[in-house]
């Protein structure tokens, strides 16, 4: 018993582990928090877009000497705004216009460094995550932009659903959409940015993702998709930083592949359960007349139409 | 705008219906009796009855079918004290024809007599011909009015420029007097159930909970009235057992009710209803129609775009015909008619009312089969967003 439990906890003997898991903790609930947002607006691609646009902000401020994760979140931030107008004005697609603006900003940041292509090692650690090589500076700035996350959708989670679910509607209630619709993408910009030195530009649009797709197999509300997501991506993440601890291989991408394992997991045990039956007493014809429902287990339940 | 007292008499000036539309509740003046020819009523594709342009005077003789003289005249009361739905404006109730199906709010109620005045509204797509062009329409408090038009008149762009979500390119819209701006907490808007995401995972009850969104408060939470509003608003609909339900395992019929929830939880005193029938059966029709009744009798004004003719023949208490334009505009009984429907959709309808000229006696329970249509033309599609004329 003392063994497993030894063989749990010792990693974080060290302090870069424990930095590491406190990153990745604030990324797991951030990225939930946004993530349920994103995998039910069909946003995934924004995410990507954003996380590889960062890249331009890294190279820039890496190669001028500023701060790295600020040069990101400016990056990240203007092209949030510029996916935003372009949604709202463009005569293309927004998937087009996504993808060029993400290869427009992951050019800059390649062209950037191209020009000082000795100090790549150090980039890499923002291209595919160093999740310990974090430092104390690192995990208080991405614990301050978690907070602000945090706090906004807090503050509004009423209006962001409202706009995300029926953008007519909410117009027509005299809810800024417009606004929303801006604020949304900028949160997804500033979760990127949280989880970008730990996950790396590559993968961190996973842990937007995949946390929150898999508890949307699960749960049926925002907020408990949200919660269950943070939930497994911190499952994750421990799963993630012992495999690397003990394995020795990428962290970020042993915490990533677990996720999509329990992802795996989950579509396996929804596609299981079926068609769930409508709880008992639940009226489905006309007003107060409810018809009775099948018994039979595993009956189809009225097919939504 | 919104004051100028409904002028009585039967006038005809042109296509466009001004904004005088019928008095609320009372009966239209010019009203034949039951058995008469229509002399008193507008020709087709007029205005509706009794609409001189705003200011003129009321028309000194009444026409044939009009009532006893010595009845005031409705265009005498002054702004605001007009509309009551009371019928000793004059009217036997003998001579009925368009009867309100309500008791529309009383004398005197602060807000005027029309929930909604859209005055000269044009409005359409970036580098498209407009939508819809010089629409002129009213709806009077507590009246359901129905909007009827083919695929691509432009319906939805209608409502959608009322409330400003398009941005309208000439004219405006007031609801009780004010611009629709700064009315959005007393107007609910359905739109069409193909608009809303049901995929996304939030239960009926968050859904209808949305309604009652006014503005943007931070962390505000649904209030214990809120949460009331909500649940009166889904029995309303005959839902009240669904709340917890995902909305994305609601039938297209439960969809569209759990929508009217919202709207009728919002607790506004215009509704703007979006095809609320759409595709459904009639049985869950009738039911939401009833609900809309209901709504009209407690003073709400309702404005439906609906396909089905009729519904609005029915149970309406003014129809619209727009195609592109406003073709006509008037009780159902006397708009909804061949020649308008056949010039509303641009194919050959006809209207058959049962016992040529129907009118309907006081009292006597709504008749079903005001006008059913038979389309006579088949193959010929309704063109796109085609002129109306």
């Amino acid at each position: 018993m003392t063994e497993v439990l030894d063989w749990l906890v010792d990693p974080y003997r060290f302090e870069f582990m424990r930095r590491a898991l406190a990153a990745l903790a604030l990324t797991s609930v951030v990225g939930a928090v946004v993530g349920a947002f994103v995998v039910n607006k069909g946003l995934a691609f924004s995410g990507d877009a954003l996380a590889h646009a960062t890249l331009a902000g890294v190279a820039v401020a890496f190669v001028s000497g500023a701060n790295v994760s600020a040069g990101a979140l400016i990056a990240a931030v203007l092209t949030a705004l510029g996916i935003g107008w372009t949604e709202r004005r463009a005569r293309v697609s927004y998937d087009t216009a996504i993808g060029v603006a993400f290869v427009a900003m992951f050019a800059v940041g390649l062209l950037v460094l191209s020009r000082r292509a000795s100090y790549t090692p150090d980039l890499f650690s923002f291209v595919f995550g160093d999740i310990l090589g974090i430092s104390q500076a690192d995990l208080l700035g991405a614990a301050l932009l978690a907070a602000v996350v945090l706090l906004f959708v807090a503050a509004f989670y009423r209006e962001l659903l409202f706009v995300a679910y029926d953008p007519a509607m909410a117009a027509a209630s005299g809810v800024p959409v417009a606004p929303f619709q801006y604020a949304l993408l900028v949160l997804i910009a500033v979760a990127v940015v949280v989880a970008l030195k730990a996950i790396g530009i590559v993968l961190v649009n996973a842990m937007l993702i995949v946390p929150a797709a898999t508890a949307g197999l699960l749960v049926r509300r925002m907020p408990a998709i949200m919660a269950l997501g943070a939930a497994l991506g911190l499952a994750s993440s421990v799963v993630g930083l012992h495999l690397s601890f003990y394995a020795d291989v990428s962290a970020s991408a042993a915490v990533v592949l677990t996720a999509c394992a329990l992802f795996a997991a989950a579509l396996v045990l929804a596609s299981r359960v079926g068609v769930r039956l409508p709880p008992a007493g639940a009226a489905s014809g006309a007003a107060g007349a409810p018809r009775p429902e099948p018994a039979r287990p595993g009956a189809p339940a009225e097919p939504p139409a | 705008m919104t004051s100028a007292p409904p002028n009585d008499g039967p006038a005809d000036e042109g296509d466009r219906p001004p904004i005088g539309a019928p008095p609320i509740g009372a009966p239209p003046i010019g009203a034949p009796p039951i058995g008469a020819p229509p002399i008193g009523a507008p020709p087709i594709g007029a205005p509706p009855i009794g609409a001189p342009p705003i200011g003129a005077p009321p028309i000194g003789a009444p026409p044939i079918g009009a009532p006893p003289i010595g009845a005031p005249p409705i265009g005498a009361s002054p702004p605001g004290v007009t509309p009551p739905g009371a019928p000793p404006l004059g009217a036997p109730a003998a001579l009925v024809e368009h009867e309100p199906a309500r008791t529309p709010l009383g004398a005197g109620h602060p807000h005027g007599e029309f929930a909604l005045v859209v005055r000269d509204l044009w409005a359409g797509y970036p580098g498209q011909a407009p939508a819809i062009e010089a629409i002129d329409l009213v709806v009077p408090m507590g009246e359901l009015v129905g909007l009827v038009g083919p695929n691509g008149a432009g319906k939805s762009t209608l409502f959608k420029a009322i409330l400003g979500l398009l941005t309208p390119l000439r004219g405006d819209a007031l609801a009780f007097g004010r611009p629709v701006a700064d009315a959005r907490d007393e107007i609910a808007y359905m739109p069409q159930a193909e608009e809303v995401d049901w995929s996304f995972p939030v239960s009926v009850m968050d859904v209808v909970l949305m309604g009652r969104q006014h503005r943007v408060r931070p962390f505000a939470r649904a209030s214990r009235a809120d949460r009331r509003a909500a649940s009166e608003a889904l029995e309303r609909v005959g839902l009240g057992a669904l709340g917890g339900r995902q909305v994305g395992e609601l039938s297209g019929g439960q969809r569209r009710r759990a929508l009217m929830a919202r709207t009728i939880a919002r607790g506004g005193r215009l509704l703007l209803l979006d095809e609320p029938f759409a595709g459904l059966d009639a049985a869950v029709q009738h039911d939401l129609i009833a609900v809309l009744d209901e709504l009209a009798r407690e003073g709400r004004s309702v404005l439906i775009a609906t396909h089905d003719l009729s519904c609005v023949a029915n149970s309406c208490d003014e129809a619209w015909c727009l195609n592109r334009r406003c073709i006509a505009s008037g009780p159902p009984s006397e708009v909804l008619t061949e020649e308008v429907l056949t010039r509303t959709f641009q194919r050959h309808l006809l209207s058959v009312t049962d016992g040529g000229r129907e009118r309907l006696a006081p009292g006597e329970p709504r008749r079903e089969s005001g006008t059913a249509l038979l389309d006579v033309d088949g193959e010929q599609q309704a063109p796109r967003g085609g002129a109306a004329r």
